[in-house]
């Protein structure tokens, strides 16, 4: 069992580093920087493949599929608009023509036999009589 | 040989047919200082090389965005601050499904590594680092081992020397009393 103090750590350069570390180092990176610049060029020329290319795809798509969505909607609104301001329409016209034509006994004959019969059975009584 | 100059070296940066052998040149220049900066904090070798490798990378894309307004040294300093802290917190990120924190496994880690050379009193000089808030370590880290300057650190952190000097010695006091602690 023993205290320490700081002073007492002594030595301060207790770590250390492979052999030739520093002097690789410069190689190492120029190599990561030679790939970094060849990526570099190859972004520049091709801007959008795969990942970014999707991406931009949505992105692009996105407010034409908002518009095509206003668009059904604003479609189907006018449907329900023209429905029933149509039928209503109708119903109206119906309304109308029943009041203008009121069917008379005459119209039923005509309707039911027909004027052909209607002729065929006067002949016939002024033959009988 | 000593560094180049700053202003020489920021105008072959600027120049796209320099632009190579400028950044070479920092290499050489700052690869020490900056990786014994991160390994400090990140303490495996392997992890502190990979840090440091991405800084320079971070730096070279970023060339154009040098301005000069400061030294090239405060730029780098700074760049591999941000990419420590990054590294740490991914870590963190990692490590929150696990038992143990990030801390405790970066001391197991350091018994086991064969680039640290420390005894007891070291490995325990470690563990109370650790047990610093980042930022606390940081500073501590660039007083106690690169025994850089206030006004230096200052730069660097864009933090205010007596706020820098207070956050030391805090740093020093929770380190002693955890040095004092029997082991």
């Amino acid at each position: 069992m023993k205290k320490l103090t700081l002073n007492e750590t002594g030595d301060r350069s207790v770590f250390r580093v492979p052999e030739d570390y520093f002097a690789g180092l410069e190689m190492q990176l120029n190599e990561r920087i030679d790939a970094l610049e060849v990526e570099k060029k190859l972004k520049m020329r091709a801007p959008s493949r795969k990942g970014s290319g999707i991406i931009l795809t949505m992105q692009s798509v996105r407010p034409m599929l908002y518009m095509a969505a206003m668009f059904v909607l604003l479609l189907f609104s006018i449907a329900l608009v023209f429905h029933y301001t149509a039928g209503s329409g109708s119903l109206r016209a119906q309304e109308t023509s029943t009041e203008q034509t009121v069917p008379t006994a005459e119209d039923y004959l005509i309707s039911s036999v027909g004027t052909y019969g209607i002729s065929q059975y006067y002949v016939e009584s002024q033959v009988t009589e | 040989m000593g560094k180049t100059d700053d202003t020489l070296l920021v105008e072959m940066l600027r120049d796209e047919s320099q632009r190579h052998k400028a950044f070479n040149l920092l290499v050489k220049d700052y690869s020490e200082s900056l990786y014994w900066q991160i390994r400090k904090m990140v303490l495996s070798h392997d992890d502190a090389n990979d840090v440091l490798q991405n800084t320079f990378l971070k730096c070279w894309s970023n060339l154009d965005q040098f301005r000069g307004d400061s030294r090239i040294s405060t730029w780098l300093y700074r760049i591999a601050i941000n990419e420590t802290y990054t590294f740490l917190n991914k870590e963190r990120q990692k490590n929150q499904s696990g038992i143990t924190d990030l801390e405790d496994s970066m001391v197991q880690n350091l018994q086991g590594d064969a680039y640290f050379d420390g005894d007891e009193a070291a490995l325990k000089l470690q563990k109370a680092v650790l047990s610093l808030p980042d930022k606390q370590r940081l500073v501590f880290n660039m007083k106690y081992y690169n025994e850089m300057k206030y006004e230096e650190i200052s730069e660097i952190l864009g933090t205010s020397v007596g706020a820098l000097k207070a956050s030391y010695h805090y740093a020093v006091q929770k380190v002693e009393a955890y040095m004092a602690l029997e082991i």
